[in-house]
């Protein structure tokens, strides 16, 4: 992946299944552009990505199948946590998604707009975000950074659930609380 | 004083934007209007007016200009980058200073109205409506409208006194400024502590890609861009008006209030672009994120309906006053259906801003779908509509997967 600025990061020569795949390097190796090229936000300057069989810049159905947890949060200020879970889960075809269990169980309040959300609780809502509709592939990109050690805990167990039958994939600088299937560094 | 110069730095380049902008009107409307009227007679009328009737309509005029200016007031004084300062423990009142100063220059075309009413001398009546006009445009710019419009009241009594008693208007003038000092501060910072309004929650979600789509759009602009969505509503006033009197009035059948209401849309449809061009502001990277799992085309649809529905009010408005419009409805169809396709193309295409004034082209060019018989005209819309969907969705997907 090239971009216009100089930056280069690859090659890479991936291939992940189910399971807990833990990405890390140093900053600027990466990280977060690989993510991005996984859920379809940049095409790979050369090579291919394939995801669930399909391309995800081309086809919005592999997209579908396939969630991204940002770093730095993006969700709209203007939206409660319940629109935002709500509206994702509909755009993934998951109308019928049930978000406030987990919402619940993480201790977020449905009703709290995202602009006074405190930065723990905005990590939330995008973790609710991307979980909604149950996709396949999660791409959770510095999942734990600003997190409470109970919330850590909450999530690290419902991963723990998942790891059977969904690709994890999650950067973090230092280890993670739950065990990892394998473990990729990049270097720059 | 450094919070005085910490304010001024903040807001002078938008201060200076506004100021040019509302004079250069100001200034257009005095020179029309100087070779038409006899100042000296202007006046004296106003002189012989009874002081409530002054008084209230000075009142009037200031409500109307704080709700004018609200959201450019908000945009100096209520911005984030001031609230590193109102957290600090500095005096409420060292803020009266600070403050005066861009609400005296986004107010200063309250000069042009006291001279029209008391003649460029009238240096008193001057500082008075600067002085009535600052603490009302600080309340209603934070939402506070009862406060605000009790304000407004009082300084309408303070206006009718200033009428009545000429001779006090220096003195007067003088008081309000004193009392600005020490109210002006301390009202500004409680407003800007004043708890924000939290939406209801509501039991309703989207249940389709399209639903979460304009949900997500109209909530941006509901919560963000009030005023512009409010817009799109109060145009349809004078849409239905003009329809109502063409109808009882003009005696115009059905093919005419079309063609009537066809034209008033025409005029609606920029202030619905206006609104709609407000989306890529408000969600920067978020209008149309390239994860998500969507279509082009259904973006484009989902734009093309909003703009669908901000323009229903007007089309809605008509069709109630002009009721024997009924069959030519079909007219008035036809031309939207470009309109809302070239909506959708202008936010796709955008480079960094709308550019809402190449958007009343695409109106000009739309109007023969409407006007011309149906034969001609809906063929027409088709491919004017088909061409919008092409280039539109086009430019969608060169977004997605560059970075």
């Amino acid at each position: 992946m090239h971009f216009s600025t100089g930056f280069e990061a690859g090659p890479l020569d991936l291939d992940l299944g189910p399971g807990v795949h833990h990405l890390q390097g140093e900053n600027g190796t990466g990280k977060t552009t690989l993510l991005r090229c996984l859920c379809g936000h940049f095409r790979p300057t050369s090579g291919q990505v394939r995801v669930c069989g399909g391309d995800p810049v081309e086809d919005p159905e592999v997209r579908r199948h396939i969630a991204l947890m940002p770093a730095e949060g993006e969700l709209p200020d203007f939206l409660t946590v319940d629109e935002a879970w709500q509206q994702i889960a509909a755009l993934r075809g998951a109308s019928d998604h049930d978000g406030g269990t987990l919402r619940d169980a993480l201790g977020v309040p449905g009703g709290l707009l995202l602009g006074h959300a405190s930065a723990g609780q905005r990590r939330m809502a995008e973790f609710l975000c991307a979980v909604a509709g149950d996709p396949e592939v999660l791409l959770l990109d510095e999942l734990f950074a600003n997190l409470d050690p109970g919330r850590v805990e909450r999530i690290t167990a419902l991963l723990e659930g998942w790891r059977r039958d969904r690709v994890i994939v999650i950067t973090s600088h230092r280890e993670l609380p739950l065990g990892a299937d394998s473990t990729q560094i990049l270097v720059s | 004083m450094v919070l005085a110069r910490w304010v001024f730095r903040a807001t002078r380049d938008r201060v200076g934007a506004i100021v040019l902008s509302r004079w250069l009107v100001v200034l257009f409307v005095l020179i029309q209007v100087d070779a038409m009227v006899d100042w000296s007679a202007t006046h004296r009328i106003i002189g012989e007016q009874p002081p409530w009737l002054v008084g209230t309509t000075v009142g009037a005029l200031l409500l109307a200009m704080a709700s004018q200016e609200r959201k450019a007031v908000a945009d100096l004084l209520y911005e984030e980058r001031h609230a590193l300062l109102w957290r600090q423990p500095l005096p409420a009142r060292h803020w009266s200073v600070a403050i005066a100063m861009p609400l005296i220059a986004v107010g200063s075309p309250l000069i042009a109205l006291a001279v029209i009413a008391y003649g460029p001398t009238a240096v008193g009546a001057i500082a008075l409506f600067l002085g009535l006009w600052c603490l009302p445009a600080v309340l209603i710019a934070r939402g506070s409208w009862v406060l605000g419009v009790g304000v407004t009241a009082l300084a309408a009594g303070v206006a009718t006194v200033a009428h009545a008693l000429p001779m006090v208007q220096i003195p007067l003038a003088a008081a309000v400024w004193l009392g600005l000092a020490a109210t002006l501060g301390p009202a500004y910072i409680a407003a800007a502590s004043r708890p924000v309004k939290v939406p209801k929650p509501r039991s309703w979600r989207p249940r389709s890609p399209i639903g979460a789509l304009l949900h997500r759009d109209l909530l941006c602009l509901w919560r963000t861009e009030r005023s512009l969505v409010l817009s799109c509503l109060v145009v349809a006033a004078p849409i239905a008006a003009v329809t109502w009197g063409l109808r009882v009035n003009g005696h115009i059948g059905p093919a005419g209030l079309a063609t009537a209401t066809i034209v008033g849309l025409g005029f609606a449809a920029p202030v619905m672009m206006g609104a709609l061009a407000r989306l890529p502001i408000r969600l920067g990277s978020q209008l149309n994120p390239p994860s998500w799992p969507i279509s082009a085309l259904t973006r484009f649809r989902s734009w093309a309906l909003l703009a669908g529905l901000l323009l229903a009010p007007s089309w809605a408005a008509a069709a109630t006053m002009g009721k024997p419009i009924d069959p030519e409805h079909v007219r008035v169809g036809v031309f939207l259906l470009p309109i809302c396709a070239g909506a959708a193309l202008f936010l796709a295409r955008r480079r960094g801003q709308v550019n809402v004034g190449a958007f009343l082209w695409w109106i000009f060019l739309c109007m023969p779908a409407g006007l011309l018989d149906l034969r001609l005209g809906l063929p027409f819309a088709l491919v004017l509509s088909a061409l919008a969907t092409g280039l539109a969705t086009r430019a969608i997907r060169h977004r997605r997967g560059h970075p």
